[in-house]
């Protein structure tokens, strides 16, 4: 696995999870 | 061997009922802390906090956790602590493991003995397994505070604070030394090496030859992982090894540590919200379930036989037969030829017998129900049936639960039984004299549906495509069972795993990895992930809608919360809202296991 190319991949996988997830909080709040 | 899980559950309910007065002592903020605790305390406290600002604080501190994880997960090679040389671990093994640790989940897709050097145990894996317990603790203490009306639900450092050192950190320190006697390592070593008993039994050709035994600081790891329904082991092999479990003292011990916070927190409802007849009722229920869930367990599996050892056959041939009538007869091949098995005891494949016959049995099914994780015994060796109940734990996800999610997930059973009936009835639905109305439904049925969401769709997907069928060890149904645990256990943030489920990447440069490790650690991660932070947004959302509302008078026509009859209404609608979203895949999974034919199951 080229590290060059998955760990930053994996990196920001988990980040961009993350701020799904404030997202979702935003969502919740108009409902 | 029904007096272990008898006396393990009275001594948990026992227990929890002080510890939850201490609990809602502590989270109220009742106490008089030292004076340097307290200034500890007035350092963190940033100020009263609503329900968005505290979700915000509980997101923004798990993205750092992660951000913490994954750094020090990539750098491990280069990082002191690691006289073994550990390498680097595959990047999406650290995108798992960061997740599966900071979501309480644990699930591990790799050996910790092997894989691990001290320091990420110490730096990586030990802040987390406190961190992450705490977080959905304060969540529940968040939604309580909303419940009772107020505008503002506390400080989300505060009450990690309270959390970690007022409950976490005086159990674990008892428990610890309590660990150290019964024998459990520890020290900063990594391994040490020992001349096996038997003078020449380890070398390939009788030459002698010493062993290497990996230690490390585990009186402080157990503990944690324990009391936190964290799981994860040390060791690969998890509670079952001697070192991580040496006694049936120390199973005890961590069979109870498990259940203590899940179980109090559940009275704590009660106790903040002045409700303490309530939460016996939801208390009493979660508990029918428990029992008959380690009932279940005991009676498949320590009671009966394992199918795969007995005498019937695993196929039959018809065959010519000069002599036999018609020409023809059956020709039987038993299951395993020979093989002198004594099956009294009931199934002991993957048991670890120090610890009683029916310990297996009773911690799969606690440690399930609990969403801990940590095993004693192999569950992907469990009797088809009796693996029925670590499923239906997981899938419920609400008897008792993780600390704080579990009662979290019982509260949005909660709100959808009294919504259906209120329209059976005929009457406005009504949750602590507040009209349950659309929003709260909305947001109820968006934190209920994501956990089958979570289980099916990506089983479904693995079962369907070679990333599911190159990773099974079993064929057919159990292969099946295997993949639906595996997120099944990550969705429920649990943690343990059927095991012959091939999903280890390992080290980087592994030459030989599993095929879909990588499908396996991404679509894992993710599961934990959005499993993990839906289900508290949703219902911390719902919680402060609620108590926002104006409180209705009570009449004849309330619908009382704390009566046996509700009691039966919450378990109606756990049981069947559980059976409409898991029997079909109950019925494909372990139900077709034990019907279908041997060595399977007959």
């Amino acid at each position: 696995m080229s590290l060059m190319l998955w760990l930053p991949a994996m990196f920001l996988l988990g980040l961009a999870g993350m701020a799904l997830c404030l997202a979702f909080l935003s969502a919740c709040d108009k409902i | 061997m029904w007096l272990l899980p008898f006396l393990i559950v009275i001594t948990a309910v026992t227990l929890s009922i002080p510890l939850s007065r201490y609990l809602a002592w502590i989270m109220d903020g009742a106490y008089r802390a030292p004076r340097v605790l307290e200034w500890f305390e007035r350092r963190l406290d940033s100020g009263p906090q609503d329900w968005k600002q505290y979700t915000i604080a509980l997101l923004v501190f798990n993205a750092a956790l992660f951000v913490y994880g994954f750094i020090v997960l990539a750098l491990q090679p280069v990082m002191p602590l690691n006289p073994l040389g550990r390498g680097m671990l595959a990047p999406t093994t650290i995108f798992h493991s960061v997740i599966s640790f900071m979501t309480n989940t644990d699930i591990q897709h790799y050996a910790g003995d092997q894989h691990l050097s001290v320091f990420s145990q110490l730096f990586f894996v030990i802040p987390n397994l406190f961190l992450s317990a705490a977080v959905g603790l304060c969540a529940l203490t968040a939604i309580i505070r909303s419940l009772r009306g107020e505008e503002t639900v506390g400080n989300f450092f505060v009450d990690m604070w309270r959390v970690l050192i007022y409950t976490f950190l005086p159990i674990v320190l008892i428990s610890g030394v309590l660990f150290l006697h019964q024998g459990m390592p520890m020290t900063y070593q990594t391994a040490i090496e020992v001349a096996p008993l038997e003078t020449g039994a380890m070398g390939v050709k009788g030459e002698p030859k010493t062993q290497q035994i990996a230690v490390g600081p585990l009186a402080a790891f157990v503990p944690i992982k324990m009391l936190g329904t964290n799981g994860g082991g040390f060791y690969a092999m998890n509670s079952a090894h001697p070192l991580e479990n040496p006694s049936a003292w120390t199973n005890f011990l961590t069979t109870l540590l498990m259940m203590l916070f899940p179980m109090a927190l559940v009275l704590m409802y009660g106790r903040m919200l002045g409700r303490l007849r309530h939460a016996v009722v939801i208390f009493s229920v979660m508990l029918t379930v428990l029992i008959g869930l380690i009932g279940w367990s005991i009676y498949w599996d320590t009671l009966r036989p394992n199918p795969g050892l007995t005498s019937r056959a695993a196929a039959e041939f018809e065959i010519p037969s000069a002599k036999a009538p018609g020409g023809r007869r059956i020709l039987a091949i038993p299951a395993v030829a020979g093989l002198p098995v004594e099956q009294k005891l009931g199934n002991l494949e993957g048991k670890e017998l120090r610890f009683g016959t029916s310990a297996g049995a009773t911690f799969a099914a606690i440690t399930t129900t609990f969403t801990c994780g940590a095993v004693n015994c192999e569950l992907d060796s469990l009797n088809p049936l009796a693996a029925l109940s670590p499923f239906v734990g997981m899938w419920l996800n609400c008897i008792y639960g993780g600390k704080g999610v579990g009662m979290i997930n019982l509260l949005v059973f909660l709100v959808i039984g009294i919504f259906v009936t209120g329209q059976m009835v005929g009457r406005s639905p009504e949750y602590l004299a507040r009209k349950v109305g659309a929003r709260e439904m909305k947001l109820a049925m968006l934190a209920l549906l994501v956990h089958p969401i979570m289980i099916l769709g990506p089983s479904g997907l693995f079962a369907a495509t070679p990333w599911g069928m190159e990773a099974v060890s079993n064929p057919g149904a159990h292969g099946l069972s295997q993949i639906v645990f595996q997120f099944s256990s990550s969705s429920a943030n649990n943690g343990a795993a059927f095991n012959g489920l091939n999903v280890t990447y390992g080290f980087n440069d592994n030459p030989s990895p599993a095929p879909s490790a990588r499908q396996w650690d991404i679509a894992g991660g993710l599961v934990m992930l959005f499993a993990r932070y839906i289900p508290i947004v949703a219902p911390m959302a719902l919680a402060a809608g609620l108590g926002r509302k104006k409180k209705s008078p009570v009449t004849t026509g309330t619908l009382r919360d704390d009566t046996p009859t509700f009691g039966f209404l919450l378990l109606g609608t756990i049981l069947i809202i559980g059976a409409l979203l898991f029997l079909p895949v109950a019925a494909l999974g372990p139900l077709a296991e034990h019907l279908g034919p041997i060595p399977f199951g007959g």
